[in-house]
């Protein structure tokens, strides 16, 4: 399953990839927006994990854009953000996340757990 | 500071009142000016020049005397007045009620009608009114067409009709004015604290469960054998760091939870107050807008009060708040508002109206920001920001009190509020 993280966070790039290939997952990374969506649209991901407090681009405005565009638009993104849920979950919904994962509470092991039943659910559809 | 009439007329000190103050004046010079061109056999000139001579010299003493001892309200008044007199001295002395003269009378009327209370200018239209009918009577003494006595009278009708007109359309921008500075001034303030509030709290939150949860993660990949084998002594000093981090962060979502479920960061500036007074205040604040409406209103104090300690300009807001809402969906009937001590150490504060009341499903949503009951269109035409209610629970509770209403769609609503009574 092909996974593609953006965040700011170089740190938390590193941490999560270091746990997903682990788990072997391909995974690739953006460490901004604009870069995330250019990846997109050229290899759509299976999974695409995305932060939405960062410089310049906000996720927000990126899953508009994911959205928006048909080779994107059926990928299924989990909103990876620091922010409490009530902060922005529901114009996350809005905009058609899959869903949303405080950092805090969602360590690499418990990430890499959702993406195992998502890829074994993909499977057997 | 607070003048009887003040909130019921356009100040004075409005800067339009000044123009209108020396454009009369510059009229009436020019008018006698003018009456140099009139043929000597009409008018006896120097009686005309006897009157400009003395109201140059009146408009001196205005300017420099009165000016310095007497406050805005006072003057302007004794300038209509004055106004008014020398007109009717003008008219009779030209002999003269052709529209032109007449209607020097309109300046006087309508800045009183605009900038003066009911009483003010409808005594002035009274004055202007006898002063006319008085040249009327004279002129008939001198057996004149009776078209005279139709013209005056016609005359007469028109000063009333004009100075009540005015009067009615000072008060309608009068309260356009302060309805919409307060709803402006209300959403502006729950706005920009709400939006910064949110902004610090996204911020310092996210700025610190960042680090957080970076530390935590990278500890929880030690911890699960991803970056090689750990020893046991290791896996447990990792486990250390591993549990201290989650209570960083559970300690500082907790926080951002508080913070941002609290509405207002005011302080409050408690000290000693008279809830009876502050009561009262506010109650001959709103009575003005309620007798309008043809609502009576009725306050009752209670006896043997203790100073409670608050903050009179929270606590007075919240009574506005409620008392507004009472005046605006009330459309006839009474407001009672009533000071009551009760047992346990509170003080309540009811205010009861025979308004719409609240229908049931409203009920649960009353304090809620931004609501507004959905028929509420239908009741008041008058803007709301559905903040009153929010901003005034907030601030009750932060006074250790509660505020809570009963209602009965169709019957009337009671808000109540009670405060603690400090030892």
């Amino acid at each position: 399953m092909r996974v593609l993280i953006i965040d700011d966070e170089d740190d938390v790039l590193t941490m999560y990839k270091e746990r997903l290939e682990a788990d072997k997952f391909e995974i690739e990374t953006a460490s901004n927006g604009q870069k995330g969506l250019d990846l997109a649209f050229a290899n759509p991901p299976d999974v695409i994990l995305l932060d939405i407090i960062m410089p310049k681009f906000n996720g927000l405005d990126v899953l508009q854009m994911l959205k928006s565009r048909t080779e994107t638009k059926d990928v299924p993104v989990y909103l990876l953000t620091n922010l409490p849920e009530e902060a922005s979950g529901e114009k996350a919904k809005q905009l058609g996340a899959a869903g949303y994962l405080v950092k805090a509470n969602n360590e690499p092991s418990t990430v890499a757990n959702l993406l195992k039943g998502l890829a074994s659910a993909q499977k057997r559809e | 500071m607070k003048q009887r009439g003040a909130h019921t007329a356009l100040e004075v000190e409005h800067k339009y009142a000044r123009y209108a103050e020396m454009a009369s004046w510059v009229v009436m010079i020019l008018v006698l000016l003018f009456v140099r061109f009139i043929p000597q056999e009409i008018i006896d000139k120097d009686s005309v020049y006897y009157l400009a001579g003395g109201i140059m010299s009146f408009a001196l003493l205005y300017y420099y005397v009165f000016t310095k001892y007497l406050n805005p309200r006072q003057r302007f008044w004794i300038k209509n007045v004055t106004d008014v007199v020398f007109i009717a001295i003008l008219i009779h002395l030209l002999q003269d009620f052709k529209t032109f003269f007449f209607a020097l009378y309109l300046l006087p009327l309508i800045s009183a009608a605009l900038y003066l209370n009911v009483i003010d200018s409808l005594l002035l239209a009274t004055t202007a009114v006898l002063f006319v009918g008085a040249e009327i009577f004279l002129q008939s003494q001198e057996l004149i067409q009776p078209e005279r006595l139709i013209i005056g009278s016609w005359q007469i009708a028109f000063m009333v009709f004009i100075t009540l007109f005015t009067r009615f359309l000072a008060l309608q921008l009068v309260e356009e004015r302060s309805a919409k500075k307060r709803a402006v001034r209300e959403s502006v303030r729950a706005g920009e604290i709400s939006r910064i509030q949110r902004d610090f709290i996204a911020q310092s939150g996210h700025q610190l469960l960042t680090p957080l949860s970076i530390i935590q993660g990278n500890v929880s990949l030690f911890l699960a054998g991803t970056l090689g084998k750990t020893s046991p002594k290791q896996k447990e000093f990792l486990e250390t760091i591993y549990r201290h981090t989650q209570r960083l962060v559970k300690i500082v979502d907790e926080m951002m939870r508080l913070a941002s479920a609290e509405e207002r960061r005011a302080t409050l500036h408690v000290q000693p107050s008279d809830l009876n007074e502050l009561v009262e205040t506010a109650v001959d604040e709103m009575r003005p807008r309620a007798e309008e409406k043809g609502l009576k209103v009725h306050f009752e104090a209670a006896g043997g009060l203790p100073k409670l300690l608050l903050d009179p300009d929270k606590i007075e807001q919240v009574i506005l708040n409620v008392m507004d809402n009472a005046v605006k969906y009330t459309k006839k009937g009474l407001i009672f508002i009533t000071v009551k001590k009760m047992p346990g150490s509170w003080v309540q504060v009811a205010v009861k109206d025979t308004g719409p009341g609240i229908k049931a499903e409203d009920q649960g949503h009353l304090f809620d920001r931004f609501f507004r009951a959905p028929d509420i269109q239908q009741v008041a035409k008058e803007e709301g920001t559905g903040l009153g209610l929010s901003i005034a629970k907030v601030l009750i509770e932060k006074h250790g009190g509660k505020i809570w209403f009963e209602s009965e769609y169709g019957k009337g609503s009671t808000f109540y509020f009670k405060l603690p009574v400090a030892h």
